[in-house]
């Protein structure tokens, strides 16, 4: 009876455990995945912001005997944030399917992987930013 | 033997409780953060498509400055 008794107990706790234990593995997973596509989003908004003041500046520095070099310079500054932009899209796309793993750790109970996808959202993190100071440093 | 069943059988009760318990709120806190994740998803679509129609818009917009400094 005694031996029972403490097994039920036993089992209700280890279930308990397992009702707690399992959401955090997945909602890190997803933590990550919001932060990282707020920092992203956030780039996308402080490059474009850079690439509209860095272009109204261009324009109304326009003079008659400097039309060449802002020419030269406009496609610069173009291509500049053209590479940004494709460098963001293929993080974007990357984020975008690690995201998708928190269901499918859910439904196939992959928690070991979370540890793995949750590094990898942390270096697409890291490459963001490089692609934000890169482009920083090329329309200085 | 008796007393020894009620309290067991309330011990246990409390222990499905906190189960219970548990599991709404780690449901609650896995909906709140799914919610934030579409929220920032959404925030990035947004960013997204700001950002190449800017590339677009003032791209063209010093474009036709530049043409129309050029005219005589």
């Amino acid at each position: 009876m005694r031996d029972s008794f403490l097994v039920a107990v036993l089992g209700a706790c280890v279930a308990a455990l397992l009702f707690i234990g399992c959401a955090p593995g997945t909602d890190g997973l997803r933590q990550a995945c919001a932060n990282t596509s707020t920092l992203l989003a956030d780039t996308y908004g402080g490059t474009t912001a850079l690439y509209r003041a860095d272009q109204k500046a261009l324009r109304s520095s326009i003079k008659t005997d400097t039309i060449g070099a802002l020419t030269a310079r406009a496609a610069a500054h173009d291509q500049a944030f053209s590479s940004t932009l494709a460098i963001l899209d293929t993080k974007r796309e990357a984020v975008e399917v690690v995201c998708s793993y928190a269901d499918a750790i859910d439904a196939g109970g992959m928690k070991n992987k979370v540890a793995e996808l949750v590094a990898q959202v942390v270096q697409l993190a890291t490459d963001i930013a490089r692609a934000a100071a890169d482009f920083q440093k090329a329309v200085k | 033997m008796e007393a020894i069943l009620v309290a067991a059988f309330a011990l246990v009760g409390d222990v499905i409780m906190m189960i219970k318990d548990a599991k709404t709120a780690s449901t609650e806190k896995h909906a709140d953060i799914v919610g934030r994740l579409n929220a920032a998803r959404a925030k990035l679509a947004e960013a997204a498509d700001a950002a190449h129609q800017a590339l677009v818009e003032e791209s063209e917009a010093t474009r036709q400055a530049l043409d129309a400094a050029r005219k005589p």
